[in-house]
């Protein structure tokens, strides 16, 4: 046969050549599209050297090529943002790929990042190509039958109470129906229309005191009904537009208040909006206490600049990656990196140094530098002057500060230039134009000056808040840091005064030693000790990069006000290498702020031209989602309410929510939120592309478009990266029945126009119904400082070729205090400085005037939430006693405002009151690399990564997904409660209120909400501390039913296709919602969300509860063996492989004895 | 068998084919004080090339915490034990055996065969240490509690030992860079190139059944751009270009400079004898005798040389260009602070700086009118 | 130079010796249709002389089996004038099917000259430019071709996957993906691999010598087995006349050569159990 000719010749072809006998047994017995290669006997000399026939090589060419790409904007839950690439072929997104355009970036100065920023993308970006087409997809409108038959039965409600027949509202249990978009619309319409009718005035009062909300929440309604309807763009930094959306529609509910009370603009009001960075507990609530700004941080690439790197409770490895690279080429080129942290973690991997600590003892790691700092006079003396409130002078009878006018006969405090008083009426100047900071005349009283010891002159000497940095050097007085003496006033009464540094330093000497410190935090001294001093030895240059995890404990704002204070001490707050960043989540939508241009456009003064002015007029109210997920409650403890007024929640009865699974699908006390709060909810909306745990117990669920398929543009920032983000609009074609976010918000406000006859409400969003929605983004950028200059047009275009746009902060990278740092400004403080001492009463009451540590308020062996410390003439807290409940009591609900104080010896003797009853372990769920919050944690490919117990072919039925939950845990304490690597484990915490308040044993709610998940042994957690990860789909009534129903086991629903990726409960069967007093004061002063403006008491994502998903203490207990099919010990423990399991070849490897160094 | 060049060992071993070198070797450097782990690589190799039917568990590009993780399950530590404990002395040749020298009289390697269970689980051991953190602790360098990633690929070895067991010499080397293949128009799927290679690179599809293997990107590689797995590397830890025998070193090719010239880069697992072209700049943090198992004797030279660098402004350059361009790099040059690198034809393709500036602008744009706060 | 096949032409020689005192098996015609799939235990083989054939593991290519999983083959033949049909029984523990991974097929092979029937080539698969014509049987070809190719899902039927290329579980509005796009990423079907499409019982192929071995058209042939018992009986039918192929005449003699595979101890390839030398066999007329 002729070699060339019978290479590669098809099945006919061959057959000819050949001839074939038996014509009955023809092969080409079964159609196949493919032909069939066959070729001659090939004898291969060396594969190594030359190989005869390549051709085939083409089928991998074939699969690589495609025939056109476009860009989109990848931007869940994280702080990134990556505009990637998508390659299609044959009609359909085959992969996904970065766009290496971040080096193209530039600002309007023409200066431009480098290509250091390239690439920018991750696995959950490149796994979205099966999510596009994925099964979870919401293709269509969707709307629950109950919820659909309450609203065709005209809303019948009972007569007394208000409330709708239960019957309606089996959220999770009920079946789906498809929606036309228009019905969709018009059933939103309606409902709202409905509730916020049944809920107005004197009725609507009366219902609710019927259906129990606490009088205070009722009254806050204003007797409005439409303050009962909330609504929350998820983490609205990431959509300008169309997550801002749901503010705006809020802002418009105004007119629809007006038509229901005839009332007219000066009266109306407009629907709630939740809270979204403090609602996450991304908010360090302590950076107001100590900054007055929201949150001080830092571009992450400043890293460049710093010679010590502190990773602080931030697994920036996993959860910054696609800025991890900024890190790990720091450290390569001399930065010295350290990792406080609460396991050997992944960022601990890359770090020199590594300092584990317990959790929730970071408040006291902190103020153990800081002993160390001052007792070693190790402080920057310029700084701590000039810079912070320590040399202020504290009367010890009031515990305020002395003020000069208490003691100086005839001196009036001198006017301000620092900040500017305005009077009623008096408009400040435009957002983006204010340099000055401004409040109130009212507030006056809040910035009077304060007073040091001139230990040169023996003289008492004024400071304003003027004299801030570098411009209190006009003083010439040489401050007493330490002074104490007894002042007399002009009333002629003496009393005791005292630094702040002083009264901080005794508190520290007596409680916050090295030695103390270390039983405390289970760190060794020396760690502490080094660490201290070399934070002073790297002035200007020691980053402190805090994380998530300590802000997850109830102690949080002691943690920041605690970190600051060593960063104060070492003059390290405002420069590019010594700064303090929180980094969680993604917030600070001041970068873009011209946002309210837009999101709270006057609705009765609406501009309707393009191009025009519109006027900013803000109708809708903000309150915290804490309340809501505490079971729709303020804290109330004893005969006390610890809510401001400021802070009051109105009841819920409606809500609607786009981009949130972090509402209800993940979140904290999930399955209380589930049994005990939505039935009061007569309407939830959500919002999605995706079937989120939160789309399962939701009326109506409204098909958006993947960010693939956007057809409006939209546009984005991010608290940790320079770059202005444009969603562009792409080339591909909805694959589903679905709409662009924004245009659902546009076709819901347009029927409620119908509904109501009020035209505005459509007008409200002219531009969207007109596919004109860059009219709404150009006003905002013309009016944001950061932006202005840029057209939408111009950066959209730039972000179609996958480049984005530099911002125009002062400076690249962005550094919080930068301008306070070099003394331009003060910060945005009573002050004008960094301030360690709070005077207001709600402090003073908690007994955190002072910056001191409380212990966890459940994450902890001890009793929790002690004040730690003793005696101390400045700590003069209210008692339970005092708020009318008993010193014993320790139970969930009061031990939030319970002040009760132990020296560190009595609190480390001290047991948690569960301890009795065999719970043993911290449970605490942070976040990791392979979900963005939960996005897109259940896509198959992604999903296999997350942890030790992926198996796509699921050889183990059990599992509910092709991965599942599990708990780490120390083998030793594994053992000794008889759990086996790879087990099944049962988690349980405090029964009194988890999974959920009032849960029976033997119930199917029980069943779905108790956590069943594997044991991991961790040798990296500390004894005593376990945790799962946070971002994992939970059990839901749907999910469940499929593990035990379906042929494959998989905890899918049957109705909804939702996969949860544990069989039963979740991570949050474990946690639950806390409020802190000190987090709703009336009193914090803080500078305003968008401008220079300074007010006080609650403030959205500023100043309110952030809660504390991290606390939990739990019982575990074996539930089945993790062998295969439930069979003996799970595999990789069995064969040796796994810690303490060890056969004797891994115990030689280990060692590295396969490979002996010889002589 | 022949006897072969293999300069890892610095001595000829035997092989069953003749020492055939193609033109230009294909070959991707990884710092492992850069992997985070993040699998950015792993989905970016899916995505293109393993998303077909009998390819769900499939991941020609993995990464793996050591010393816990493997996949398949504990692959290193079943073929050290097959190999048994060796012994090399620095600056020696290694006089042990390799994989080809162990095999038995029946087989052409050393090897185990893992089982379909030995797939599961691909990330297990994430993030598990060895050394038990009992209680709070103060860890310094190197750390006495310890774990590492390590991203694999297929090594496109000099001395495959897949093409060297196929049965069929369906597995061969492409002359022009070194990429070895499984030609899946001939490919049997008997699998015996999935228990010959010691680093468990090939893999059986049970929908074509025919066993299948990373292809080094040729598709990319053939117009001058990266592989998939290194383009996507967000941890910027991976450069891919062509590497040369220390006999034949080119000084600005990136490659060449941090295997020969810095000594920075290592082969891991040399000791089987696959002159594997994959190299790792060894993690400073991990146990000495482990990584000196797994990298050979070189390995504290290469730790010294990678905390030195902060003193080294040129090998910085080149550490800062990794990952900042999607094009194949065969040169590159430092200087003032910008590192730049080049193409083939020695056009500049990307340049970078060694430390990324700080942009102050004017506190206050009259023209525009804009106020500019950092504290907005 | 690869050592694969030097030891196959060194062996030339010693093949061709063993063949001289063979004696050969009578093959003779019956009364049946062996067009049609035959069945292992049909009553025509009943009374038809059984011959035992010794066989040893393979020893000359690497990789080789430790021992011979299959020491002896049963072989019973019989022909209709068109068909020529072997029934080979043999001892395995367990019946395997393959499909998982690392799971390999119990199989029986027959081969036959193609040049020459009176002086066979090199019995180890043939010799360069001198043939053998093979027809192996496979309990998984089997499988395809009665049941049909095991899918994935089939293998491993708790596997969860999101999508395939071009294959979702909702297109929406996307047009149809054509049978082309789809199999355009499995690589070994785009490429026309025989091996990843459905297969009959008994694949037909060419050899030259080891590692040469080549899937042909086939047509000529068919085969089914069953396993009882501890023991698999294997019938292969396979035309007399082979043009380009084997071509055997009636009244002629041929020799045939066997290898087992066991797939339960991991038989595959060049592990097999193999007939050291040639059987011959002559076709009777009656």
């Amino acid at each position: 046969m002729n070699e060339d000719k019978n290479k590669g010749v098809s099945r006919r072809s061959f057959i000819k050549g050949m001839g074939i006998a038996g014509g009955s047994l023809a092969a080409a017995k079964w159609a196949d599209a493919t032909p069939l290669r066959y070729f001659k006997p090939t004898a291969i000399e060396n594969p190594l050297a030359a190989y005869p026939d390549r051709d085939w090589e083409k089928t991998y060419r074939n699969i690589f090529e495609h025939d056109s790409e476009f860009v989109f904007l990848c931007a869940p839950n994280d702080t990134h943002n990556c505009l990637l690439k998508a390659k299609v072929k044959n009609g359909v997104l085959q992969r996904i790929g970065p766009s290496y355009g971040y080096g193209k970036a530039v600002d309007l100065y023409g200066n431009q990042s480098s290509h250091r920023w390239d690439p920018r993308i991750c696995q959950k970006g490149l796994a979205l190509v099966r999510r596009f087409y994925g099964d979870r997809r919401v293709k269509a409108p969707m709307i629950r039958r109950g919820f659909k038959e309450w609203a065709d039965a005209g809303y019948p409600r009972d007569a007394g109470t208000g409330k709708p027949d239960a019957k309606y509202f089996q959220r999770g249990k009920d079946k789906w129906l498809r929606l036309p978009w228009d019905q969709a619309y018009e059933y939103a319409a309606k409902t709202m229309t409905n509730i916020a009718t049944a809920y107005s005035g004197k009725q609507g009062e009366e219902y609710l005191k019927a259906q129990n909300y606490d009088p205070a929440m009722i009254h806050s309604m204003e007797g409005a009904g439409v303050q009962t309807l909330k609504f929350r763009g998820g983490m609205a930094f990431l959509g300008a537009t169309r997550i801002f959306g749901l503010y705006r529609f809020a802002n418009m509910l105004a007119l629809l208040d007006s038509k229901i009370r005839g009332v007219g603009p000066d009266k109306a009001t407009g629907g709630r909006g939740w809270d979204s960075y403090s609602w996450h507990t991304d908010l360090p609530p302590g950076h107001p206490m100590v900054t007055g700004q929201q949150t001080n941080d830092f571009d992450l690439f400043t890293v460049e600049h710093s010679k010590l790197l502190i990773v602080w409770g931030m697994n920036w490895i996993t959860t910054k990656m696609p800025d991890s690279h900024w890190m790990t080429e720091a450290r390569l080129k001399g930065t010295k990196t350290v990792a406080v942290t609460v396991e050997y973690s992944a960022t601990a991997s890359k770090a020199n140094d590594v300092l584990i600590i317990r959790p929730g003892t970071d408040p006291a790691f902190a103020l153990g530098l800081c002993q160390v700092i001052m007792a070693g006079n190790l402080y920057d003396k310029d700084f701590v002057e000039n810079k912070t409130d320590f040399p202020f002078l504290v009367r010890l009878d009031t515990l305020q500060p002395l003020r000069p006018d208490e003691f100086i006969a005839g001196y009036k405090d001198p006017e301000l230039t620092s900040v500017k008083f305005m009077q009623k009426g008096e408009k400040p100047l435009p957002g983006m134009e204010q340099a000055a900071q401004f409040v109130p005349e009212s507030m006056r009283g809040d910035f009077k000056p304060f007073v040091v010891f001139d230990k040169k002159t023996k003289n008492y000497v004024p400071v304003t808040r003027d004299d801030y940095g570098d411009h209190a050097k006009a003083l010439k007085a040489s401050v007493e840091l330490k002074h104490r003496a007894r002042v007399k006033l002009i009333d002629g009464s003496e009393v005791e005064v005292r630094t702040v540094y002083s009264l901080t330093k005794e508190y520290l000497d007596a409680n916050m030693t090295p030695a103390l410190v270390s039983q405390i935090t289970g760190c060794p001294a020396t760690g502490i000790i080094k660490l201290a001093k070399e934070i002073a030895k790297n002035k200007e240059k020691t980053i402190f990069a805090c994380g998530m995890g300590p802000n997850q404990f109830f102690n949080a704002d002691l943690k920041d006000r605690a970190i600051f204070m060593v960063a104060a001490l070492t003059r390290n707050v405002g420069f590019p290498g010594g700064n303090v960043g929180s980094y969680a989540g993604n917030y600070r939508t001041a970068l873009i702020g011209g946002e309210p241009v837009y999101a709270a456009e006057d609705p009765f003064n609406l501009q309707l031209e393009a191009g025009g002015k519109p006027t900013v007029k803000k109708y809708s109210h903000y309150e915290s989602l804490h309340y809501f997920n505490y079971g729709d409650r303020p804290l109330k403890v004893g005969d006390k309410m610890f809510t401001g007024d400021g802070h009051m929640p109105a009841p819920t009865k409606a809500m609607w929510l786009n981009n949130s699974n972090s509402v209800i699908g993940n979140i904290k006390w999930h399955y209380d939120v589930v049994n005990n709060t939505l039935p009061k909810l007569e309407f939830i909306a959500y919002s999605d592309w995706w079937w989120t745990g939160s789309c399962e117990y939701s009326d109506l669920v409204f098909a958006c478009d993947s960010w693939a398929e956007f057809k409006h543009p939209d546009m984005c920032g991010s608290c940790s990266n320079p770059f202005l983000q444009v969603f562009p609009r792409t080339p591909m074609e909805r694959i589903f029945d679905t709409r662009a976010d924004v245009e659902i918000i546009a076709g819901v406000a347009n029927a409620m126009a119908k509904v109501t006859g009020d035209k505005r409400m459509s007008d409200m969003w002219k531009f969207v119904l007109e596919n004109n929605t860059s009219e709404y983004l150009q006003r905002i950028v013309s009016a944001s400082a950061t932006l202005k200059g840029n057209t939408i047009g111009d950066m959209e275009d730039k972000a179609k070729q996958g480049i984005p746009t530099l911002m125009n902060n002062r400076t690249y990278p962005r550094i919080s205090s930068y301008e306070q740092a070099k003394s331009e400004k003060p910060w945005h403080t009573k002050s004008g400085r960094l301030e360690f001492y709070r005077p207001e009463v709600e402090f003073i009451e908690g007994g955190e005037n002072m910056v001191i540590y409380r212990e966890p308020v459940d994450s902890t062996p001890h009793e929790p939430n002690v004040i730690v410390g003793k005696k101390h003439a400045a700590m003069r807290f209210k008692s339970p006693k005092d708020y009318g409940f008993d010193e014993k009591d320790v139970s969930s609900e009061t031990r939030q405002a319970r002040n009760v104080m132990m020296s560190a010896e009595e609190m480390l003797k001290s047991e948690h009151p569960l301890k009795l009853k065999n719970y043993t372990h911290i449970y605490h769920t942070p976040k990791y690399r392979h979900g963005a919050h939960s996005t897109p944690v259940d896509t198959d490919i992604n999903a296999i990564w997350f942890g030790p117990f992926g198996d796509v072919y699921r050889h183990d039925k059990r599992m509910p997904s092709v991965v599942e939950g599990y708990v780490d845990i120390n083998p030793l304490d594994a053992k000794a409660i008889g759990v086996e690597d790879g087990d099944y484990v049962w988690i349980d915490a405090d029964p009194e209120d988890r999974p959920f308040r009032g849960h029976k044993p033997g119930t199917e709610e029980y069943k779905v909400a108790r956590l069943m998940l594997r044991a991991r042994y961790y040798p990296g957690t500390p004894r005593g501390v376990t945790r799962t990860w946070h971002n994992m789909y939970g059990s839901t009534f749907g999910s469940v039913k499929g593990a035990e129903t379906r042929p494959d086991g998989l905890a899918k629903s049957p109705e909804t296709n939702y996969q949860s990726m544990y069989r039963y409960g979740s991570h949050q069967s474990a946690t639950r919602a806390w409020l802190r007093p000190t987090q709703m004061t009336e009193t914090l002063v803080h500078k305003t969300m968008f401008g220079q403006g300074i007010e006080k008491g609650f403030a959205a994502d500023i100043h309110c509860p952030t809660g504390a998903p991290r606390e939990s203490f739990v019982k575990i207990t074996k539930a089945e063996p993790g062998g295969l099919g439930g069979q003996g010990v799970w595999r990789p423990a069995a064969l040796g492989f796994r810690p303490t399991y060890e056969n004797q070849a891994m115990k030689e490897y280990l060692k590295g004895h396969y490979m002996k160094k010889k002589g | 068998m022949a006897k072969v060049k293999n300069w890892h060992l610095q001595r000829e071993m035997e092989y069953p084919y003749a020492e055939s070198r193609p033109k230009r070797q294909w070959s991707i450097i990884f710092d492992l004080n850069k992997c985070i782990a993040c699998q950015t690589c792993s989905l970016a190799c899916k995505t293109t090339w393993t998303s077909g039917k009998g390819q769900e568990y499939m991941f020609w590009n993995n990464v793996e915490t050591k010393p816990y993780g493997s996949y398949p399950l504990a692959w290193d530590v079943r073929v050290l034990e097959k190999l048994g404990a060796q012994a090399w002395k620095a600056k020696e040749p290694y006089y042990g055996k390799t994989i080809f020298e162990a095999a038995g009289a029946n087989e052409v390697v050393a090897h185990f065969a893992p089982k379909d269970e030995d797939w599961m689980y691909p990330n297990n051991g994430e993030d598990d240490c060895l050394g038990n953190v009992t209680t709070g602790q103060e860890i310094n360098l190197p750390h006495d509690k310890w774990f590492f990633y390590l991203p694999r690929t297929c090594a496109h070895c000099t001395y495959p030992a897949c093409l060297a067991s196929c049965p069929r010499k369906a597995i061969y080397k492409r002359e022009e860079d070194g990429i070895v293949l499984i030609d899946q128009s001939r490919c049997k799927g008997y699998g015996e190139c999935v228990r010959a290679c010691p680093y468990k690179k090939s893999m059986y599809n049970t929908h074509t059944r025919t066993s299948e293997k990373c292809i080094g990107c040729y598709p990319a590689v053939e117009k001058g751009y990266q592989p998939m797995c290194v383009q996507n590397c967000i941890g910027k830890i991976r450069v891919m270009g062509f590497v040369n025998p220390p006999w034949n070193i080119r000084q600005d090719n990136p490659i060449d400079y941090l295997i020969h010239n810095k000594e920075l880069a290592l082969p891991y697992y040399p000791q089987l004898g696959l002159e594997p072209n994959i190299y790792y700049i060894p993690p400073i943090h991990a146990d000495r005798d482990y990584l000196l198992q797994m990298f050979g004797p070189k390995v504290d030279k290469a730790i010294e040389n990678y905390k030195n660098l902060k003193n080294d402004p040129v090998a910085q350059g080149l550490m800062v260009l990794i990952g900042s361009t999607d094009r194949i790099m065969h040169g590159f040059k430092v200087k003032d602070g910008i590192a730049m690198g080049f193409d083939e034809k020695g056009d500049e393709i990307v340049r970078v700086p060694v430390t990324e500036p700080i942009f102050e602008r004017a506190a206050f744009d009259e023209k525009l009118k804009v106020s500019r706060n950092n504290t907005p | 130079m690869n050592p694969l096949t030097t030891y196959a032409s060194i062996s030339f020689a010693t093949l061709c010796f063993s063949l001289a005192g063979a004696a050969d098996y009578q093959v003779h015609k019956i009364a049946a249709d062996l067009s049609k799939p035959p069945q292992v235990d049909a009553d025509y083989w009943k009374g038809v002389p059984e011959a035992e054939v010794a066989l040893m593991a393979q020893m000359i290519a690497k990789p080789k089996p430790d021992k011979a999983e299959t020491e002896k083959v049963k072989v019973q033949i019989v022909h209709d004038g068109k068909y020529i049909a072997y029934r080979l029984r043999w001892a395995d523990r367990e019946a395997s099917e393959a499909g998982r991974l690392a799971e390999f097929s119990d199989a029986v092979a027959l081969e036959f000259p193609v040049l020459d029937n009176a002086v066979p080539p090199p019995i180890f698969m043939g010799g360069p430019k001198n043939p053998v014509h093979i027809f192996h049987w496979r309990a998984q070809y089997q499988h395809d071709e009665l049941v049909g190719k095991k899918t994935v899902k089939e293998i491993y039927p708790n596997l969860q996957s999101d999508i395939y290329p071009n294959e979702f579980p909702d297109r929406g509005r996307l047009k149809p993906a054509t049978q082309a796009e789809t199999e355009t990423f499995s690589p070994a079907v785009a490429s026309g691999n025989p091996q990843a499409s459905r297969k009959h019982a008994v694949d037909e192929m060419m050899a030259e010598g080891f590692g040469t071995s080549v899937v042909t058209a086939g047509g000529n042939s068919s085969g089914r087995g069953a396993w009882k018992d501890g023991e698999w009986t294997v019938v292969v039918a396979r035309a007399i006349n082979c043009p380009g192929g084997s071509v055997l005449v009636e009244g002629e003699g041929s020799s045939f050569g066997l290898a087992v595979w066991q797939g339960g101890a991991d038989e595959v390839g060049s592990r097999k159990s193999i007939t050291m030398a040639w059987k011959p066999f002559k076709i009777e007329h009656d």
